[in-house]
């Protein structure tokens, strides 16, 4: 063990949400430092484009959580406020049916991570009306990681706290890899019982001088993911670097 | 030193959820006493009695009884702590 914090990393907003809500952090002792990554960040320039898009006259659909983001000069909270039709909705199927039942056209607007894209590809092959489009704005996760290994090395990475439901897609396989660059994985929940197993997991392997996947959420994970929802995202989207 | 992100998005959530019935490829599924049409066009053979894990409307994995039950139970834990702790206060 080194002689400073033990210092997993979780690279989820919702982890974040959970481990502040139920006070994690202040649970275990102090050799240990639960590091927060940077989560799912939209770009400034898509929320630009797509305020851009409203003020052209079309309707944006989006989850609630993406409306205070701010863009390069606001956010599309303040687009709404300015006159932009800026709507919510629950669903990539909810804002298809919103388009069916308008004459205007409608840009659903969502940033996500494995987890959601599938769902954006799905109504895409299922012929939505021409007044429907979608803004994709989808990353993912282990780029993401590459990038905090590569950039962060003021950060002592100890291990990986990984996205559950991003493993629902994908699977534990692609983190083998990280895994053989010596980071103890451990691919967890949200609940706080799962993101604790999964610290454990990581201590741990630590103890141990290992380094591979875990899995601490075996009851919404298995190692292979989810072919038929990756099978239609590659028909639909293409990887391209983010920048 | 925590690397807190500015802007935090929590889309991330999925619940588990038992399909009631199904029309075309949208099934009503029950989220623990929550009725809602979730779509199947991301999982395969399931059929009336099955559990799902649902995302945003979507089905994106199929789930044992017991491995939802699991959940549920985890959901209930932490609800009856919560007013425990809320009577205690």
């Amino acid at each position: 063990m080194p002689d400073r914090p033990i210092s997993p990393i979780h690279v989820c907003g919702t982890h974040e949400q959970a481990i502040t809500k139920h006070g994690i952090r202040s649970l275990p002792p102090d050799k240990l430092e639960v590091l927060s990554g940077p989560g799912l960040r939209t770009p400034a320039e898509d929320i630009d484009h797509v305020i851009a898009i409203a003020k052209s006259g079309a309707t944006i659909l989006t989850y609630r959580d993406i409306l205070r983001v701010p863009g390069s000069k606001m956010s599309l909270t303040d687009a709404r406020a300015e006159g932009a039709d800026v709507r919510i909705v629950c669903s990539a199927n909810d804002a298809v049916r919103r388009a069916e039942q308008s004459a205007d056209d409608i840009v659903f607007f969502r940033i996500s991570f494995e987890t959601t894209t599938p769902s954006n590809a799905a109504v895409l092959m299922n012929q939505p009306p021409p007044n429907f489009s979608i803004f994709a704005s989808h990353r993912l996760i282990p780029p993401a990681m590459d990038t905090l290994i590569d950039d962060g090395l003021d950060l002592n990475i100890d291990g990986f706290i990984a996205p559950g439901h991003v493993a629902t897609i994908i699977g534990t396989h692609p983190y083998e890899r990280f895994a053989k660059m010596g980071y103890p994985i451990a691919v967890a929940g949200f609940e706080p019982i799962d993101i604790l197993f999964a610290i454990i997991m990581i201590l741990r392997q630590i103890r141990g001088g290992e380094a591979m996947v875990e899995n601490a959420y075996t009851r919404a994970v298995n190692d292979s993911g989810n072919t038929k929802a990756r099978e239609l995202v590659d028909q639909v989207f293409e990887v391209v670097d983010a920048d | 030193m925590s690397h807190k992100p500015k802007v935090t998005l929590t889309m991330c959530l999925a619940v588990p959820g038992e399909i009631l019935s199904i029309t075309n490829s949208t099934a009503t599924v029950d989220l623990g006493g929550i009725k809602q049409d979730v779509r199947l066009d991301l999982v395969e053979d399931t059929t009336v009695g099955h559990y799902v894990l649902v995302h945003v409307g979507y089905a994106i994995q199929l789930m044992t009884p017991a491995e939802a039950k699991e959940t549920f139970a985890l959901f209930s834990e932490y609800t009856a702590a919560l007013e425990q702790e809320l009577e205690d206060s």
